[in-house]
């Protein structure tokens, strides 16, 4: 530990020496008094002060937690040696708030004494954080000297995004080869019904329909279609964000990521994730419980890195993006690179749907009538933006906080089911 | 900031003369305005300053009354001390540490132990002053040699300290 000498030291000394100086520049002895309360606490302090061997260290109650979670967090110091005060300071990063106990407190401890401080944070934003680094100062009895160190005893705490309302998914238009739960277009074994046909070599017994059969006095089989699974890329903008007091986009944004991944893994589909953005960070598809994880975690990471350089869908490998893999894209539509690469996406033929973060809450209209005008062009040039998305066939989901995930995607599904029917 | 108004309001009511009794209430005065500006800015400085100006106000006092002891100088030197703890206290208190449970009572309790032992210490050596009759310029460099002796070992002892 670095010793420090409060001001008290220099202020006792200076007034020391002035009141002795005084005492015998005029030769009063009474001034001499005056200097001893200051002389005495600066010697005997000065003498007996020792620099303190302090042992700290931070337990979590748990390592991982959810948004709005509260845990508990032990800060146990040790000392051989009495300490009149041992100030201690729990580094509490933010996102992290101490709802009880104090992050910054004092204690006594005496001869070989061990104490226990308990504190609750709560985590009022999803990402990591490094909790453990504690800052010590030990002061001795009168407060004249004060050693002080840092202690590192961080453990990584993932604060996952709290999971979004979420019954149905957007269906992808493609299915790929492998057993899942999305009724594929494609005829073969399964079990929603497709179609009649006739009876065929090599036909299972079990397939054929005896009914049918019978009205036509021929062998005809059931046709089915297969369920599979599907790929979903999760398509997440993170080259710009719309952020208010303590709520942003991006929030929002890994929010329903975060949601979506779950879900659409939870119906065994393969996904994968593309963080979009000042730097590019990407997920290959995959299936289960591992890449929720995955994908979880890697969304932890996500923030907001300022980059002018231009980037397009090229700089995206192409073992992510497998054909036929539906795009979702998680955007608030700010960023003209995000905005012109989901158009490349589409022109490429991917199957795109947008969810558009609504930054619009965040942006008020100002006070005066140019304010207003600027803010009413914005909000039509978004506008616009959306009516070109759909010219090319892309639904947009308008979604903000106060609207459920599954009401905005409500309406991308019916876009996507009319599609269908004018194209079919 | 207390402490300092009523410790420059005794001494300047100490005073007989008119003269001295302004001037007196006007560096209280002065004291406990450089004390609150301390407080308020922060300023740890600003404590040993305001001291110096109640012992400057003390010394005017012990100007104009002669040679004789004084017998108050143990409780100014005590209020002088109280004044000066109690404004690091202050200022250590506008930190957002929170204190465990009797800390103040320890606290208290030691500054009026020290209290009490300047105010025995002070009695003590004005007695003794009073018994030593000799006087001349050896006694006087005598008086040089400990001052200066004691503001060398105090200097050694921050040094060590780092």
């Amino acid at each position: 530990m670095r010793p420090h000498a409060s001001p008290r030291v220099t202020a006792y000394a200076a007034l020391t020496a002035l009141f002795l100086l005084a005492a015998l520049a005029l030769r009063r002895s009474e001034l001499a008094v005056l200097a001893l309360p200051f002389a005495l606490p600066l010697a005997v302090g000065l003498r007996l002060s020792q620099p303190p061997a302090v042992r700290a260290w931070v337990t979590l109650e748990r390592e991982r937690a959810l948004e709005h979670d509260e845990l508990g967090v032990e800060v146990t110091v040790a000392s051989d040696l009495p300490i009149e005060r041992l100030e201690l300071l729990l580094v509490v990063p933010d996102g992290l708030t101490v709802v009880a106990g104090s992050a910054a407190s004092s204690l006594r401890l005496g001869w070989e004494d061990e104490r226990v401080l308990e504190l609750r944070l709560r985590c009022d934003r999803w990402g990591n954080f490094d909790v453990g680094e504690l800052r010590l100062r030990a002061r001795d009895r009168f407060g004249l000297v004060a050693w002080e160190t840092s202690v590192d005893r961080r453990t990584r705490m993932r604060v996952y995004p709290l999971p979004e309302t979420l019954r149905r998914v957007v269906a992808p238009v493609a299915t790929q080869p492998y057993a899942g739960n999305e009724v594929a277009r494609q005829k073969g074994e399964g079990l929603e019904f497709a179609d009649l046909r006739a009876f065929a070599p090599g036909d299972r017994v079990r397939s054929i329909n005896w009914r049918a059969s019978a009205r036509r006095d021929e062998l005809v089989v059931n046709d089915r279609h297969p369920e599979r699974n599907t790929d979903v890329i999760l398509f997440l903008d993170t080259f710009a964000d719309a952020r208010h007091g303590g709520r942003s986009t991006l929030d929002l944004a890994v929010r329903a990521t975060a949601t979506l991944a779950t879900r659409y893994l939870e119906r065994r589909d393969r996904v994968g994730l593309v963080s979009f953005g000042g730097m590019l960070r990407w997920l290959t598809p995959g299936m289960g419980m591992a890449q929720r994880y995955r994908v979880v975690d890697a969304l932890l990471e996500s923030e907001i890195v300022f980059n002018y350089a231009w980037k397009d869908v090229s700089v995206i490998p192409a073992r992510v993006l497998p054909p036929q893999a539906l795009v979702l894209a998680i955007t608030p539509l700010l960023d003209d690179r995000a905005v012109e690469a989901l158009v490349d996406l589409r022109a490429r033929g991917y199957d795109l749907a947008i969810v558009e973060v609504s930054p619009d809450e965040f942006a008020t209209a100002g006070e005066s009538e140019g304010d207003r005008l600027a803010h009413r062009l914005w909000l039509l040039r978004r506008e616009e933006l959306r009516a070109r998305y759909e010219r090319l066939g892309v639904a947009v989901a308008r979604w903000s906080d106060d609207v459920p995930l599954d009401g905005a995607l409500e309406g991308v599904r019916t876009y996507r089911r009319h599609a269908r029917l004018a194209r079919g | 900031m207390l402490g300092a108004a009523g410790t420059g309001a005794w001494l300047a009511l100490s005073a007989d003369d008119g003269a001295l009794l302004r001037a007196n209430a006007a560096a209280a005065a002065c004291a406990a305005a450089v004390l609150a500006a301390g407080l308020v800015l922060r300023l740890a400085v600003a404590i040993p300053a305001a001291v110096a100006l109640l012992g400057v106000e003390y010394v005017a006092l012990l100007g104009f009354e002669g040679e004789a002891l004084d017998l108050r100088a143990p409780f100014v030197a005590a209020a002088l001390y109280a004044v000066a703890e109690l404004g690091y206290w202050t200022l250590e208190l506008r930190g957002a540490v929170a204190d465990e449970a009797g800390t103040y009572v320890r606290r208290v309790a030691l500054l009026a132990g020290l209290l009490l032992a300047t105010v025995a210490l002070g009695v003590g050596l004005l007695a003794l002053v009073e018994a030593v009759t000799a006087r001349g310029p050896a006694l006087d460099v005598v008086g040089a040699v400990a001052a200066v002796g004691t503001l060398a070992l105090l200097a050694v002892a921050a040094r060590r300290t780092g």
